[in-house]
């Protein structure tokens, strides 16, 4: 019958993006404007870009981490999991979802935009999805 | 998992001196949208002449798959600026962005007399990063449509986080013939309606058959004899052997155990039906439950410690839960109108049952202990709900009104959307979904 197995990689150079535009739920006020808010901004971002799996049974709250650089783009592509209260299953879902919607977010405007002055306040972010709330939609 | 996350725990510890002063910022996202995702599937290179047909085809079942589960749309070939024209061929993500593909999907196909090869590539494109390791998969040129649903599988599996269930069959009863001269059999196909068998003639009526756990056998119930009993038929060579009853008993509603060495299923002596449980090795039988009331439809939990059947001991036909070695069982269900044919989910986290209320029939799904009810269906006559191996999608037999009604299957996601009928010709009920075939 049919045998799987593994292959060893081939070398795939990564291209510069092109700018996508994901949707993003409402208008942000761009980091330049006086009253701007980080956290607002990146929500708003980020929530556009979340995929919803409404059939979810279990109230998996998962927190991912990652670093941003000066240009507001993941560094290495790389979103950790910090905590969650999920069983395996639910977080291995969920934390694809998150992983996805963040690195699929970043392209929009080639990068998070923040003040590049102020890099230390936003380079390392926290993001906490609540599957719980989200699948009440 | 618990070992990745103190991982990480501990690389963000031994990082902190390097963080900013304010520590990170701080969110939390409670709001998203549903949407399905994106992904570009190009023609599977062939490798080799022979393989040209077989290449096309199978990337067609991979992108039929996929988006036939509603969870994932294909990016149109007209759309793509890249092409990709082999296997071997760097992936131009920019590209594949800028047509909002969030997956690549990249795959060659070779034919060596009878032996196909199928090996292919996922890219998550947002990230440029390959998604798990390639794979390859060797078989016979025959078996091409298992190949490319195991290609499915791994794609679905990698993406979602969960696994697939394409490559999996059904057994269910084909059914021909006018309503009240109905003929009946029992076939199998994959789960897509595609490599229809029968296992059995229409010379006696057959109900409610059910795979084993591994799928390589099926329970189900016949009339050979005129009285209904419990048939186990081998799947590969179509063996059958009856489950022992005494003279003027009934056996019906029969399901494996998890390891599939028992069966639980409702026995009718004398006017009152229980639930029973068979070892099918040593052939000794336990009466599970003792009531003047109708048990029936007994369905195992995943971890076989607990079952889930109907009964009418409150007066109308109600889901109970009660321990693998029976014991005082406990109703789980409690809104309006009957319930029946409880299903207990591959992941244990719900029953999918079948509820009839207010002249309508309906498929839903509730937590074990009764909460969360969901109705996914509603129609003139749905039942017998079963599960697709991963616990996401519920196919069940739906049945038209008249003296010209038929039956056909339908499968519904347990969110209730993506509701659709299971393309088989003829008549089609009492569905029974396998395992993810080895």
């Amino acid at each position: 019958m049919a045998l799987a197995l593994s292959f060893s990689g081939l070398t795939v150079p990564t291209h510069v993006a092109a700018d996508v535009v994901p949707r993003v739920s409402e208008d942000i006020l761009p980091y330049e404007f006086p009253g701007f808010d980080r956290e607002r901004y990146l929500q708003n971002h980020i929530r556009g870009c979340s995929n919803v799996y409404p059939e979810t049974t279990e109230t998996t709250k998962i927190q991912v981490g990652f670093r941003l650089d000066r240009n507001g783009k993941v560094e290495g592509n790389e979103v950790h999991l910090l905590s969650t209260d999920g069983d395996q299953h639910e977080t291995d879902r969920a934390f694809e979802a998150a992983r996805r919607a963040i690195l699929r977010c970043q392209f929009s405007g080639g990068g998070y935009q923040f003040s590049p002055d102020e890099y230390e306040m936003w380079k390392d972010v926290v993001i906490t999805f609540d599957l719980d709330e989200l699948r009440q939609r | 998992m618990m070992k990745h996350i103190l991982a990480v725990l501990l690389v963000l510890v031994l990082a902190v001196p390097a963080m900013a002063q304010n520590g990170p910022l701080r969110l939390t996202i409670t709001d998203g949208v549903i949407e399905p995702i994106t992904f570009a599937a190009p023609n599977f290179e062939a490798e080799n002449a022979q393989a040209q047909q077989v290449a096309s085809d199978l990337s067609r079942l991979v992108v039929q798959d996929l988006a036939g589960t509603g969870l994932f749309r294909e990016v149109p070939a007209t759309a793509f600026i890249s092409q990709v024209s082999s296997f071997a061929q760097p992936v131009a993500f920019a590209d594949w962005r800028a047509i909002n593909a969030q997956a690549l999907i990249v795959g060659a196909v070779a034919v060596n007399g009878q032996q196909l090869t199928v090996k292919f590539r996922l890219y998550d494109v947002f990230s440029g990063q390959e998604l798990g390791d390639g794979l390859q998969f060797a078989g016979t040129v025959a078996g091409w449509r298992r190949m490319g649903h195991k290609v499915a599988d791994a794609v679905y599996s990698r993406i979602t986080g969960e696994g697939g269930y394409f490559d999996s069959r059904v057994v269910f009863v084909s059914e021909s013939g006018p309503k009240d001269n109905r003929l009946k059999r029992l076939a199998i196909m994959d789960f897509d309606g595609a490599n229809l068998q029968f296992l059995t003639d229409s010379s006696a009526i057959v109900l409610a058959p059910r795979f084993s756990p591994n799928g390589d056998r099926v329970l189900y119930t016949s009339f050979e004899s005129g009285f209904p009993r419990i048939n186990v038929l081998n799947v590969a060579n179509v063996g059958r052997q009856q489950l022992q009853t005494a003279p003027g008993e009934m056996a019906f509603s029969p399901r494996f155990s998890r390891d599939g060495r028992q069966v639980i299923y409702s026995l009718s002596n004398g006017g009152n039906t229980d639930i029973y449980r068979t070892d099918l090795s040593s052939g000794q039988n336990v009466r599970l439950t003792s009531a003047p009331s109708i048990e029936t439809a007994p369905s195992f939990s995943p971890d076989g410690s607990q079952i889930v059947f109907e009964s009418d001991r409150s007066g109308t036909q109600q889901l109970y839960i009660m321990g693998a070695n029976g014991g005082e069982p406990r109703r789980i269900s409690f809104g309006d109108g009957r319930y029946g044919t409880p299903v207990w989910s591959p992941r244990g986290d719900l029953v999918a049952f079948t509820k009839q209320n207010a002249g309508r029939f309906h498929i839903g799904v509730m937590r074990t202990d009764g909460s969360e009810e969901r109705l996914l269906t509603s129609s003139f006559l749905d039942e017998g709900p079963s599960w697709s191996p991963n616990g996401r999608v519920i196919m069940f037999s739906r049945e038209t009104q008249g003296v010209a009604g038929s039956s056909t299957m339908y499968s519904v996601d347990i969110s209730g959307r993506n509701l659709k009928a299971v393309p088989v010709q003829g008549g089609a009920s009492d569905p029974s979904w396998g395992p993810l075939q080895p």
